[in-house]
């Protein structure tokens, strides 16, 4: 007995014909692909090369390799426009009833270039720069828009207090006073002023730089400066340092003393000085000549040895370089970079 | 034997160790082996291509589809599966063809020859019924009924189960009926 294949004609055309497939056979018959086929025409083997190009895997890679691409071509872009705030600063009432132009801030308001806000002794407001910084201003401020712009984020700090955190790059966040001029660093810090220009700068996290007339002073983190009407800069000196150090320091930048009270009062400050003050020592050679220049560099090399290289002729002499590597070997790290910084921006 | 499937894996060793050897040659690069395969399974191109375009365009298709095969060879790791394969580069080129050229006409498939007008236009109304059938039964019918492959060379051919060609004839070779019935119907006056 045949199997029930062997009797389909659908599965098997050796099986008894059913009529109306035979018929559909017959008819479609005029399409079948004519035997034998039209041989294949000459061709060549594809290069290894040629496959590797033809790939699932080498399309992907080259399809995510130019997306890679474009992602970075256009994210500096993304950044700016998601990071800078326009024509205007977000300014929000944190306390009391700050002021902008004369009028209530009320909850939040803008601040455009050449505006004013001000704060009484009771009130205080949080100014928002985009995402590259925030600054707040405590009681008794006036702070004035200079300038916005890409790259550029200038205020006037006429008198008052203000803490500043910044995701900037360096050198676009300035702050003027009615003395120095703050330039952000990348960092946090805190500045005071009153209208003649004395006060006070406290850095808090990377570096600024303060400017007046040709003297420029760079401030690290844990470092401050006191400024004083008159155009006069404080050396930076730790804030941890003693009373004393302090003191005597107060007293070479701003006191007129004869030779041999501002001898007396720099082997006070000599005395009182720890390795990490040396920072102060640093700079004070930018200033000091002759005997005075000769003492903080030998009591500062006992205090903090010098990096091979960096001699005492070289010190002495003034040398920028040498003074730099000396520098170095206190460890105060490179100036803020946000990608490290950047939980410097978050609310505290 | 009644039944039993015939799947790649179960298909008798020497077709699938035969084909195999041929597809490994020609993966080397012998032309002489994929002259073979191109005469055992250009029917199969052929029919699944007309399934799809034009009759006119076929035949240049099935040459084209065996040398971009050639050509795709070395990136088939396992030989033995070169059938359904060859299939699936045959739906994508008639679906390439679709998207260049743009053009479907079943008008196009029919070959007056003068004296046997009605016989024709039958043939090209069988075609287009078939093609209007889903893609399964579309292909097996054309390879049974156009390019008169037996079940059981379908299955070898496409990789497909012995049972699913089975199933794929008789209920293609159903719809097929009702859909001719109905052309019928609606063609009588």
């Amino acid at each position: 007995m045949q199997s029930p294949e062997k009797q389909d004609y659908l599965w098997d055309a050796s099986a008894p014909p059913d009529p109306e497939v035979a018929r559909l056979e017959q008819l479609l018959g005029r399409y079948r692909l004519s035997e034998p086929p039209r041989p294949l025409p000459a061709f060549r083997t594809a290069r290894r090369w040629e496959l590797i190009l033809w790939s699932r895997a080498f399309r992907m890679a080259a399809f995510a390799g130019a997306l890679a691409l474009l992602l970075l071509w256009i994210a500096p872009w993304t950044i700016r426009r998601v990071a800078e705030p326009g024509d205007a600063w977000r300014a929000r009432t944190l306390a009391g009833a700050p002021r902008i132009n004369g009028q209530p801030l009320g909850a939040a308001g803008d601040l455009r270039t050449g505006g004013l806000l001000e704060t009484d002794r009771a009130s205080q407001a949080e100014v928002r720069i985009g995402l590259m910084g925030r600054v707040t201003v405590l009681p008794d401020s006036r702070l004035r828009v200079v300038e916005t712009r890409p790259g550029r984020y200038r205020m006037a700090l006429e008198r008052g207090k203000i803490s500043a955190r910044t995701l900037a790059p360096p050198f676009t966040f300035v702050v003027d006073t009615p003395g120095p001029t703050a330039y952000d660093v990348g960092c946090a810090f805190t500045l005071e002023t009153d209208e003649s220009g004395s006060g006070r700068l406290r850095v808090t996290s990377g570096w600024v730089q303060l400017e007046l007339d040709d003297r420029q002073v760079l401030i690290p983190a844990g470092a401050a400066s006191l400024l004083r009407g008159g155009g006069n800069l404080g050396t930076p000196h730790f804030e941890d340092a003693s009373e004393v150090f302090r003191g005597a320091l107060a007293r070479l930048d701003f006191e007129q003393q004869d030779a041999a009270a501002r001898a007396g009062t720099l082997a006070e400050l000599l005395a009182a000085a720890r390795p990490r003050d040396v920072f102060s020592f640093q700079e004070m050679l930018r200033t000091s000549s002759g005997d005075e220049r000769r003492r903080l560099v030998d009591r500062g090399l006992e205090l903090l040895p010098p990096p091979p290289g960096v001699t005492r002729a070289g010190l002495l002499h003034g040398d920028d370089a040498m003074i730099f590597a000396w520098r170095q070997q206190l460890g105060l790290g490179e100036p803020k970079r946000w990608w490290i910084d950047w939980r410097d921006i978050l609310p505290q | 034997m009644p039944g039993k499937e015939s799947t790649p894996e179960t298909q008798p060793e020497a077709i699938r160790s035969g084909n195999a050897g041929l597809v490994v040659a020609a993966r080397g690069g012998d032309r002489g082996a994929f002259d073979e395969l191109y005469r055992k399974y250009a029917r199969m191109v052929h029919g699944i291509l007309l399934a799809r375009v034009p009759f006119d365009a076929v035949e240049d298709l099935v040459q084209e589809v065996f040398l971009q095969a050639f050509r795709q060879l070395p990136r088939l790791r396992d030989a033995a599966a070169f059938g359904g394969w060859l299939a699936a580069v045959a739906r994508n080129r008639a679906r390439d063809h679709f998207r260049r050229v743009r053009e479907t006409s079943e008008l196009t498939d029919v070959h007056v020859a003068p004296g046997n007008l009605s016989a024709e236009v039958e043939a090209a109304a069988a075609l287009a019924a078939i093609r209007g059938l889903p893609e399964a039964y579309r292909d097996t019918l054309m390879l049974r009924l156009v390019e008169g492959m037996s079940g059981q060379e379908i299955a070898e051919r496409t990789g497909l189960a012995h049972a699913s060609v089975r199933v794929n004839l008789h209920r293609g070779m159903k719809l097929l009926r009702e859909r001719l019935e109905g052309r019928n119907t609606h063609a009588e006056p």
